[in-house]
C-alpha cells in the first residue's frame, strides 16, 4: 500500500511539470499584455508600458521565464509574484484556499447527506410515486443554472425573510447560502448516481440470497447492496470534491467569497501569467491528492481491492 | 422588419427624451461636498466596493480599494483636494510635508514635519521619504512617480530635495502627493503577510483587520502625530471604517437593503430602488471617465477619410447610446468638462448633433450609398455593457453603415487597439487627472496616438495649448479636433453613491470618496452599531 502511495506521489510531479508548462506557454501566447493591465485604465504612453514590461521581466525570452518559473515552482515551491500587485502568489493562495475548502466541505456534506439516502430509497423503491416524484425534484434542480439559484436563495433568505447574510465570508453562517447554492445541481446528478448504482446491485443474486436468510430489509441495504454500489459512488464524490476545490467561481462571485475560483478568473483577466500558473497548478495538486485518497479509500470499501494491494505487495518481496 | 421597428422606437425615444436631456444635464450636481472635519466621531461605518483584488502595504497596483483607502492609511507629502490643484498657487495641502519650496522648474526642497510616526512607533525621517519614491519608482506602480520622478535626497534629518525629469505642468503635484511614506526600517524587516495584513501605516488610519479578496477594517489612531491643520485625508470623522468586497452590481444594493452595510456605489439600473426614499441618501456625481469613438486614421483605412469620419459622427444621437448608461452628461468634446482649464462656453455649442441627411452627404461625398454601404469593423470591451453600441449599429445602419462589433475581453482588447490593421472604429474611455490638455496629449500626444494619425497641425496646436492653457488656445484645439473629428466625444456618466439615511454627505473632491471625511447625522447608526 505505501509503495502504491508512494508511486501516485511519484506519477503526480510529472503531471504538475506539464500542467505548468502547459498554462505558462498559454497565457503567454494568449492576446493582452500584463504590463499594460498592470498600469491601470486609462491611456499609457508606449514609454510607461514599456518601462513596465521591463519591470516586470516581461522583455526577456519567453524560454528564458518559463525555464525560470518552473524551476523555482519545482524545486523551491514558489509562485513567484503577481505580476499586477507583486503579492506573493503562494501566500494568496493559502489566505484563499480555506475559503473555497469550507464551500467544498460544507458542499459534498450536503450532497451526501441528502443524496446518498434520497438514491437509496429511490432505487429501492424503484418507480414508485417517490421514486418519480424526487426524479422530478433532482431533475429540477440539476436544470437551475448556479447562479441563478443563488440569487433567488439570496432574494428569498436575505433580502425577504432576513435570515441570513447575502455576502461575505466572515463567519460560518455565510456559508449556508453558498453551501446550498452549490450542492443543488451536484445534490441530482449524485442522487441519480446512488439511484443507478443501486439499482444495480438490488437485483443481485446475492441481495436475494441475503432477503432469503431473513436479513431485515434494513440489513439487506446497507450490509450487502450498499457496500457493493459503492465504487462509482466514491468515485464521483471524489471527483466532485476535486473539482469543487477549484473554486466554485459563480458561487463565489455572487456571494463575494475570496475564494480560488474568483482569484484565477482575476488573473487570467488581467493575464498574471504567474499567478494563474500557480494558482492551476495549486489546484492540479489538489484535485490528484483528492484523487488518490478516493483510490486509497477504494481498498477500504471493496476487499477484492485491498487483496489486490496485498498480493501485489507479497509478490515483490517473493 | 424588426430592424426597422427597433430603428423606429429608438427613434422615438430619442425625440421623446432629446427634448428633456437639457433637463437631465443640468440636474446633476457635479459639485461634490466640502469636507469638513467633524467634532463628533461616529462608530463605524461598513462600505461596500467592487474590486476584491487588491493589497493595502504602502504601494502597489491600482485598485478600487487602494483608491479609497491610500490617501487616509499613509501619510504622503501633499495632498491634491480638486482635479487640477497647483502647488504654485498654495492649493496643495500639507500633509507629511512642512512646506515645499521650488528651487527651479525641476528641482524642489521638502521640509518635514519632525514628529511623524507610524502605528508600530517608528519615526519617519527624510531618509525614510527618500526611500519611499526609490522603492515605489522600481516597482513602478504609479505611472506619474515613473513619468515625473527623477530622484530624491536627504539634506537633514527633515529635509530632502527631490528631482524631477519631466518639469511640466501638474508633474510635480503628482509626484508630491502620489507616493506614499512608509518606515524604512519596517518595510525591510516586514514579512510579506506583515506589509499586506498589518502594515506599519504613518497615515490618519491603522488596519485592524484585513482578509485577501473579502475586506479590509480601518481604525482611526488616537494618537495621530498631526493634531492641527490637517489636510483632509487625514480627517478623523469615523472610528471605524470597514470596506467589504462586493463585485456583484445587484449584491451590493441587496446588501444595503439587507442592513449589512451602510454605503455603496450602485449601478443605474438599480439606483431606482433608493431614488426618493428616505431611508437612503444618494449623492450622484459625475465620473471622470469619458467615453469616446475613436477612428482608425491611418494610411490605408476607410476612417482615414474626413468625410467618412463626419458621416459617422453625424449618424448617431449619443443620448440614445447613453439611454442603457443611466444618467449621463453628453460630451461636447473628446474630454469630460471637469478639468480646471475646460472652456465651460463649449457646452453651449452643437457638437456632432444627430443629422441623417448631414450624415448621408458626407459619406454620398466618401463614395458610399445605398448600392455600396460603408461597413466597419468596431472594436469593443466585451467586459462593458453592449447596449450602447448595439444602439449605435441600429442608427449607422439607418445610414447605410454596417457596424460589425468585435467584442473582447479587457486585455485582448487592449493589445487589439495598438494594431493599426485590426479595426476601424474602436471605443475606449479615459479619465481626466489633472488639465483637459493632459487628457488631449493622452489621446493625441506624438506618433503613436490612439486614432494613429500624423497631423503636424494638430501637434502643434495641441503643444501650443499646452504650454499655455489660454481658453484662445484651448479653442484652437478643440475646434479642430471637432472639426476633423479624429475622435469623438460621447457622454460621461454619472454615477450614485447611496448611503443610509444618516449618512449626511460624502465628499468625492477627486471623484473617489472620501471615507474619512463623510459628515453624519447626530443621529446616525451603523448597520453593525
Amino acid at each position: 500500500m505505501v509503495r502504491y502511495v508512494v508511486k501516485r506521489l511519484l506519477i503526480m510531479i510529472p503531471t504538475l511539470l506539464a500542467v505548468g508548462i502547459i498554462m505558462f506557454t498559454l497565457m503567454n501566447f494568449v492576446p493582452g499584455d500584463p504590463a499594460q493591465l498592470a498600469l491601470g485604465s486609462g491611456v499609457h504612453s508606449e514609454a510607461e508600458i514599456e518601462a513596465k514590461r521591463v519591470a516586470l521581466g516581461l522583455d526577456r525570452p519567453f524560454v528564458v521565464r518559463l525555464g525560470e518559473y518552473v524551476t523555482k515552482v519545482f524545486t523551491r515551491f514558489d509562485f513567484g509574484k503577481s505580476l499586477i500587485d507583486g503579492t506573493e502568489i503562494k501566500w494568496e493562495l493559502m489566505k484563499r484556499f480555506p475559503h473555497t475548502a469550507k464551500i467544498a466541505i460544507f458542499s459534498i456534506i450536503l450532497t451526501v447527506v441528502v443524496g446518498l439516502p434520497l438514491g437509496i430509497y429511490t432505487a429501492v423503491h424503484a418507480n414508485s410515486l417517490g421514486d418519480r416524484v424526487s426524479l422530478l425534484v433532482t431533475l429540477l434542480f440539476d436544470c437551475m443554472p448556479s447562479f441563478w439559484t443563488a440569487l433567488i436563495l439570496v432574494l428569498l433568505f436575505s433580502l425577504k425573510l432576513k435570515l441570513l447574510p447575502s455576502s461575505g465570508a466572515k463567519s460560518l453562517v455565510y456559508f449556508i447560502l453558498p453551501t446550498i447554492a452549490n450542492s443543488l445541481g451536484g445534490l441530482a446528478g449524485f442522487t441519480r448516481q446512488v439511484r443507478a448504482s443501486m439499482l444495480e446491485v438490488v437485483k443481485s443474486d446475492y441481495v436475494t440470497t441475503a432477503r432469503s436468510k431473513g436479513l431485515s430489509e434494513r440489513d439487506v441495504i446497507y450490509g450487502h447492496a450498499l457496500p457493493n454500489a459503492l465504487i462509482p459512488i466514491l468515485t464521483v464524490i471524489g471527483m466532485r470534491f476535486g473539482s469543487m476545490l477549484g473554486g466554485a467561481t459563480i458561487i463565489e462571485v455572487v456571494f463575494s467569497i475570496p475564494g480560488i475560483g474568483q482569484y484565477l478568473v482575476n488573473s487570467i483577466n488581467n493575464r498574471d501569467y504567474n499567478a494563474c500558473t500557480g494558482g492551476i497548478i495549486f489546484i492540479a495538486f489538489t484535485f490528484a491528492l483528492i484523487m488518490l485518497l478516493t483510490d486509497l479509500l477504494y481498498a477500504f470499501a471493496d476487499p477484492r481491492i485491498k487483496a489486490q494491494y496485498v498480493s501485489s505487495s507479497k509478490k515483490k518481496v517473493k | 422588419m424588426k430592424r426597422k421597428t427597433l430603428i423606429a422606437l429608438l427613434a422615438a425615444t430619442s425625440m421623446v427624451f432629446g427634448v428633456c436631456s437639457p433637463a437631465f444635464a443640468s440636474d446633476i450636481q457635479v459639485e461634490s461636498a466640502t469636507p469638513v472635519e467633524s467634532e463628533n466621531q461616529a462608530s463605524k461605518v461598513v462600505v461596500a466596493v467592487d474590486d476584491d483584488s487588491f493589497t493595502i502595504g504602502p504601494w502597489g497596483s491600482d485598485s478600487a480599494v487602494r483608491d479609497w483607502t491610500e490617501d487616509i492609511i499613509w501619510a504622503h507629502l501633499c495632498y491634491r483636494p480638486f482635479i487640477g490643484a497647483m502647488l504654485e498657487k498654495d492649493e496643495l495641502q500639507m500633509n507629511a510635508a512642512k512646506s515645499v519650496t521650488k528651487v527651479d522648474d525641476s528641482t524642489y526642497d521638502v521640509e518635514l514635519f519632525d514628529n511623524i510616526v507610524d502605528n508600530q512607533g517608528n519615526p519617519i525621517k527624510a531618509s525614510d521619504v527618500v526611500y519611499s519614491y526609490d522603492k515605489l519608482a522600481e516597482l513602478g506602480f504609479v505611472s506619474e512617480i515613473s513619468l515625473y520622478y527623477d530622484s530624491a535626497e536627504a539634506t537633514g534629518d527633515y529635509t530632502l530635495t527631490i528631482k524631477l525629469k519631466d518639469s511640466s505642468e501638474g508633474a510635480i503635484e503628482a509626484v508630491l502627493c502620489n507616493c506614499s511614506i512608509a518606515s524604512e526600517s519596517w518595510y525591510e524587516n516586514a514579512s510579506e503577510n506583515d506589509i499586506n495584513s498589518n502594515p506599519a501605516t504613518t497615515g490618519a488610519y491603522s488596519v485592524t483587520e484585513m482578509v485577501a479578496g473579502s475586506g479590509v477594517t480601518m481604525e482611526a489612531k488616537d494618537d495621530y502625530w498631526k493634531t492641527e491643520d490637517r489636510a483632509d485625508s487625514e480627517f478623523q470623522n469615523v472610528k471605524e471604517i470597514e470596506l467589504r468586497c462586493i463585485t456583484e452590481a445587484s449584491a451590493r444594493s441587496i446588501a444595503l437593503e439587507n442592513g449589512e452595510i451602510d454605503l455603496a456605489e450602485i449601478s443605474s439600473d438599480e439606483i431606482g430602488r433608493f431614488e426618493d426614499n428616505d431611508d437612503y441618501s444618494v449623492t450622484q456625481y459625475l465620473n471622470g471617465m469619458s467615453q469616446y469613438l475613436i477612428f482608425n486614421c491611418s494610411e490605408g483605412n476607410v476612417c482615414s477619410d474626413e468625410n467618412v469620419r463626419k458621416g459617422v459622427a453625424y449618424a448617431f444621437d449619443a443620448y440614445n447610446m447613453s439611454l442603457s448608461a443611466g444618467e449621463c452628461v453628453m460630451s461636447h468634446d473628446v474630454a469630460p468638462n471637469l478639468g480646471p482649464d475646460y472652456v465651460d462656453s463649449w457646452d453651449d455649442e452643437e457638437y456632432f448633433t444627430y443629422d441623417l441627411d448631414k450624415a448621408k452627404e458626407y459619406l454620398a461625398e466618401a463614395g458610399y450609398d445605398e448600392s455600396n454601404p460603408l461597413e466597419l469593423s468596431f472594436l469593443n470591451s466585451s467586459q462593458a455593457p453592449q447596449q450602447p453600441y448595439v444602439a449605435l449599429q441600429s442608427m449607422l445602419a439607418e445610414a447605410n453603415i454596417v457596424l460589425n462589433i468585435d467584442s473582447q475581453d479587457r486585455a485582448a482588447r487592449q493589445a487589439i487597439q495598438n494594431d493599426p490593421t485590426a479595426w476601424d472604429m474602436c471605443e475606449f474611455s479615459n479619465e481626466v487627472a489633472d488639465f483637459t490638455t493632459g487628457f488631449w496629449n493622452d489621446l493625441f500626444g506624438g506618433e503613436s496616438n490612439q486614432c494613429f494619425v500624423q497631423d503636424d497641425e494638430m501637434q502643434s496646436l495641441l503643444k501650443a495649448a499646452i504650454a499655455d492653457r489660454s481658453e484662445e488656445n484651448m479653442t484652437a484645439f478643440h475646434e479642430y479636433i471637432k472639426d476633423k473629428a479624429y475622435i469623438v466625444g460621447v457622454y460621461t456618466e454619472v454615477r450614485s453613491i447611496v448611503g443610509t439615511a444618516g449618512i449626511e454627505s460624502v465628499p468625492l473632491p477627486k471623484l473617489n470618496a472620501e471615507l474619512n471625511a463623510i459628515t453624519f447625522a447626530d443621529d446616525y447608526t451603523s448597520v453593525e452599531d
